[in-house]
């Protein structure tokens, strides 16, 4: 919801009565009050004429044909609105809706509510700004929506299976409002009840658990694009901990999203529970590596499957990474210590497969790198998308 | 249980080369080496490179000096655990 005292007015122009209900209820819950919903451009410009909404949520075609007046008359009023709508947002011929942040119907009340809650967001601030509220809204929305370059979920599942511009649509509204979480930040302690599902869009997070003495083992990196535990909702409490490691941009699914991703887009729900199976794959690897590989080995290996796994999201320059760890979180991860992976380290240096500078790893020499370590990336099944 | 040390050269595959053997009577129990300049701030301390039996631990702490080790060592011979 937004910040402000008076709760945001919505107009609603939706042609369709069901759906036009469904929204109307979800807005209400949201807070909002609602204008309509109107099902003609006649009836919602005349809603319009008696109070000026905040934003408004439009579908392009209503009973009485294209909106085209309703769009030109929230433009000249400044009125952000977002469009929901069964014509696909690659089949706009028209420039009057260009820019408009766009969900395909139908999409799920929750995705509407949540860009109506960014929109509104953005809209305040922009008056606030006195910059006119339609145009900035927008703009703001685009740097918000972490699908500037590519968005990392998206590049992820898409390594396992098709995804449809409609599938693609919700996963990037569902990544549209990131929190940014500062490094060392538990994400989700052992021992609370889960709170919706962890979504990693920026920087790095670790699963862990420590003994009573202070040990603490690392036991997966999550990476941009992953997600943990589908499940979690299941538990009635987490059995280990979630921390950041550097800082992180991070989105908390509600269950009831991850439900209805699951049940509604069998293209999602299949590269879902996909990248479940690699993250038990990954956690079988990491065990060979803690529990057989000497120190050079369990680094080298390490290298090796970041840089694949960040490659895959776009989070990888060729062969160079950030690596914003510590020695002591190294050593947390592949349980040495610290004078193991200092000595590892300098040892990779030494033999010029590595250089780690300022937090930036670069692989000199990735085929060496790969036979130390033994990697093979099998396990993550990247070339598994057609057996999907 | 008195301790004794006697200097060793340890082959870690680094630079870190200076060693203490640690002998309680005849049995040796630990082996410590002296961190090289390659460890930046920790250089100069002491590392239990290996401990035997009770002196086998999974994140040994670092020692200022050799007095600091060999107490603790002392310490972990002494732990019913």
């Amino acid at each position: 919801m937004t910040p402000m005292d008076q709760p945001s007015v919505v107009l609603l122009a939706e042609s369709d009565a069901i759906v036009g209900v469904d929204l109307n209820d979800a807005l209400a819950q949201a807070g909002y009050r609602v204008l309509g919903p109107a099902e003609t451009t006649a009836e919602a410009l005349g809603l319009l004429e008696q109070t000026r909404p905040t934003l408004a949520v439009i579908d392009v075609q209503l009973k009485d044909g294209r909106c085209t007046q309703l769009i030109r008359q929230l433009r000249e009023r400044g009125v952000p609105f977002l469009v929901h709508s069964g014509v696909r947002q690659d089949q706009r011929l028209n420039s009057d809706v260009r820019g408009a942040p766009w969900l395909t119907k139908p999409a799920l009340p929750w995705d509407v509510v949540a860009l109506c809650d960014e929109l509104s967001l953005s809209s305040g601030a922009a008056l606030k700004d006195g910059v006119a509220g339609e145009h900035a809204a927008s703009v703001q929305l685009i740097d918000q929506t972490a699908s500037g370059s590519r968005n990392p979920l998206i590049a992820k599942l898409e390594g396992f299976t098709g995804l449809s511009e409609a599938d693609r649509a919700i996963l990037g509204r569902i990544c549209a409002a990131p929190h940014a979480v500062p490094p060392h930040t538990d994400l989700a302690r052992e021992g609370d009840k889960p709170e919706g599902v962890i979504l990693i869009l920026g920087g790095m997070a670790c699963r862990h658990k420590a003994l009573s003495n202070g040990a603490r083992q690392i036991s997966a990196y999550l990476l941009p694009g992953d997600l943990c535990d589908l499940d979690v909702a299941l538990l009635a409490r987490m059995d280990h901990t979630i921390t950041t490691l550097s800082a992180c941009q991070v989105v908390r699914i509600p269950p009831n999203t991850v439900a209805d991703l699951m049940q509604l887009h069998p293209a999602i729900a299949r590269a879902l529970r996909m990248s479940t199976l690699v993250d038990e794959a990954t956690l079988r690897e990491w065990l060979l590596n803690v529990g057989r590989r000497s120190a050079l080995e369990r680094i080298a290996h390490l290298f090796c499957e970041l840089l694949v796994r960040l490659r895959e999201v776009g989070s990888a320059e060729e062969d160079s990474y950030a690596l914003p760890l510590t020695e002591a979180d190294l050593a947390d991860t592949t349980g040495l210590s610290t004078v193991h992976v200092n000595r590892s380290l300098q040892e990779l240096q030494r033999r010029g497969l590595i250089d780690l500078t300022n937090g930036q790893l670069k692989i000199l020499n990735l085929s060496e790198l790969r036979l130390v370590g033994g990697f093979q990336d099998t396990y993550l099944h990247l070339g598994d998308r057609a057996a999907a | 249980m008195s301790l004794h040390l006697q200097p060793v050269q340890v082959a870690t595959g680094s630079n870190d080369a200076e060693g203490q053997l640690v002998l309680a009577g005849q049995f040796l129990v630990a082996v410590l080496v002296r961190l090289s300049d390659d460890h930046g701030v920790q250089a100069g301390k002491w590392f239990l490179e290996q401990g035997f039996g009770r002196v086998d631990h999974a994140s040994p702490p670092l020692f200022g000096d050799l007095d600091e080790a060999q107490a603790w060592i002392t310490w972990r011979l002494a732990s019913p655990r």
